[in-house]
């Protein structure tokens, strides 16, 4: 087992290394360069770069023996167009867990004046932090916050067409969408009581839309160090009942399609500090879902009426202590999460206390260099289930951002 | 007067990394404002080879030198940044305006609060980068670049003075 971690640690160092950061400074126009740019377009319009995170998990049981999970759980790679000034193509391609293709962001954007961009095309939905700002190195924990999988739902990227802005005099970014709801009932239902609405996301794969729905988000940024985020996002859920139902609806067919949709109401509020060596953050998520009754009498699921959860997490670079000028990182942290998928049912759907959870999660990031961490974390992962035992888990990873 | 002016505006195009339209009106917007009062003639300085790509302009009012306006690039994340800093005759930092940001992400960088934190320093000291310099969550390359541009300037033009070169 020792030897196995150590082996393991051993080809996570090397890799990191290997796959360390490349921008490097050019001296002559005192830039700092993307070495991709250099090789790929001497006119600097294409824009190549990439994320990765390389997990190890390994659960441990005090009753029973745990295989570990070795994965390369994300490998993405970002490819960007200039076209004019003003206008620009950003995508992201990504392989998750070596055999699942997927496209992350595919939208033009259009600056039609300061303070004003036009976006069309698949896109981040703007709801919390890292589902947003999602590189592997820009947060702490080998593995994304489970409040951010379980309840908002990340990755969670949809089509559709907005406006987004920095109105610098208030600093203030805005960001107002219309896009395609998550699709929760496909010829049988599609959510789930653990995980929400996280099953029907449609991530532009010939998404369904039977109505659109609203996401909206308003970042402050006006005090040193701290950023402010506050999210919204409201709409129905999506459902093919609503497919060729003719407007002469004779046989009733309405009443049926109305109940296989969930009206959802999400708001989230996240803040993010940095000041010297010292960083915070932390996220207040609440969904509220209309029509659950309905839906998991259809459908069978067993889908909450409110999911709701929070984080704070606390670091500091302890680097510091020992070496002040030194330009890598060794930042120890500590976050406290609770999400809770059930935190209200309707109707007939009885609670359940296994979707309360709480994740105490304790590690460290090492920035070797701007660009790529290496990572390590201990997590105890708990829940409100009578008689439930709570399991710990060892996190091992590598994440590098290009 | 009508024909230095004139020479001026030729040479400001030719000299120029290709500033555009909107880069000019606020370079022109910005310098009104610090002076409101003044005239300020705008003199390209020639720039040895090493600063070549970036623009360096004596801002006078009759003789009086009253600063130096010194355009510059930073690199966003996929994309370039059009900014100038405004130096006092003494090199200290007076302003740091983005004059031009073209990208979708890290346009945080432009905001007034973020920008003033370079004001009053000189010879590039006092500008580190997440130290004296505070970083924007969800803007890091761009915040980090544009201290990294302006700490550079800020060190390029008090080489120039010590070389005679203003």
């Amino acid at each position: 087992m020792k030897k196995l971690i150590l082996s393991v640690g051993a080809i996570g160092m090397l890799l990191g290394s290997l796959s360390a950061q490349v921008i490097t400074t050019d001296t002559t126009t005192n830039q700092a360069l993307n070495s991709a740019q250099n090789i790929i377009n001497s006119d600097k319009k294409i824009t190549i770069g990439g994320y990765g995170q390389l997990d190890y998990n390994q659960k441990m049981q005090s009753d029973a023996r745990s295989n570990g999970v070795l994965d390369v759980h994300r490998l993405v790679l970002f490819l960007g167009y200039r076209f004019t000034d003003r206008i620009h193509f950003v995508s992201e391609l990504e392989f998750e867990h070596v055999y699942e293709v997927g496209v992350e962001q595919a939208f033009i954007n259009y600056r039609l004046m300061k303070g004003l961009n036009l976006r069309a095309g698949l896109m981040l939905i703007p709801m919390g932090i890292v589902n947003e700002y999602h590189e592997s190195t820009t947060y702490n924990g080998v593995e994304r916050p489970a409040l951010d999988s379980k309840i908002i739902p990340t990755t969670w990227r949809e089509m559709g067409a907005g406006f987004s802005g920095n109105i610098d005099n208030l600093a203030l970014k805005y960001q107002v969408y219309a896009v395609n709801g998550a699709m929760g009932y496909n010829g049988g239902g599609k959510f789930r009581g653990t995980d929400g609405i996280r099953k029907g996301r449609q991530q532009g794969a010939e998404s369904s839309m039977s109505s659109p729905n609203l996401a909206a988000k308003i970042d402050y940024y006006g005090i040193k160090g701290l950023k402010l985020g506050a999210a919204a996002y409201l709409g129905n859920t999506q459902s093919t009942l609503y497919n060729n139902l003719p407007n002469n609806d004779t046989a009733g067919l309405l009443a049926q399609a109305d109940s296989s949709v969930v009206g959802i109401t999400m708001f989230g509020f996240d803040a993010r500090y940095k000041y010297k060596n010292f960083e915070a953050r932390g996220q207040v998520i609440k969904a509220s879902l209309s029509n659950t009754a309905q839906y998991n009498t259809l459908s069978g699921k067993d889908l909450g009426a409110s999911l709701f959860g929070y984080y704070g997490e606390l670091g500091y670079n302890v680097l510091s202590f020992f070496n002040k000028s030194a330009k890598q990182q060794i930042v120890l942290f500590g976050r406290y999460e609770f999400y809770d998928t059930h935190d209200k049912v309707e109707g007939d759907t009885p609670k359940n206390e296994s979707y309360a959870r709480t994740d105490i999660t304790m590690g460290i990031t090492y920035h070797i260099t701007n660009g790529a961490a290496l990572k390590g974390d201990f997590q105890i992962r708990d829940n409100n289930a009578k008689g439930n035992k709570a399991y710990n888990q060892v996190n091992l990873g590598v994440a590098f951002w290009f | 007067m009508k024909k230095i002016g004139i020479l001026i505006i030729v040479s400001w195009f030719i000299f120029g990394f290709g500033l555009s339209k909107q880069a000019q009106k606020k370079i022109n917007k910005t310098i009104a404002a610090l002076w409101p009062e003044k005239e300020i003639q705008k003199t390209p300085i020639q720039l040895p080879q090493e600063y070549r790509g970036d623009r360096l302009l004596k801002l006078e009012n009759k003789s009086t030198n009253e600063g130096y306006a010194y355009l510059s690039q930073a690199a966003s994340r996929s994309d370039k940044i059009d900014y100038m800093v405004i130096f006092n005759p003494d090199l200290s930092v007076l302003k740091v305006q983005v004059l031009v940001y073209r990208e979708d992400y890290g346009g945080e960088v432009g905001s007034k609060r973020w920008l003033k934190q370079f004001v009053g320093k000189s010879g590039g000291e006092k500008m580190k980068f997440g130290h004296d310099i505070q970083n924007i969550s969800g803007a890091t390359i761009s915040a980090r670049s544009l201290t990294k541009g302006v700490t550079e300037l800020s060190k390029n033009i008090k080489e120039l003075k010590s070389k005679g070169l203003l």
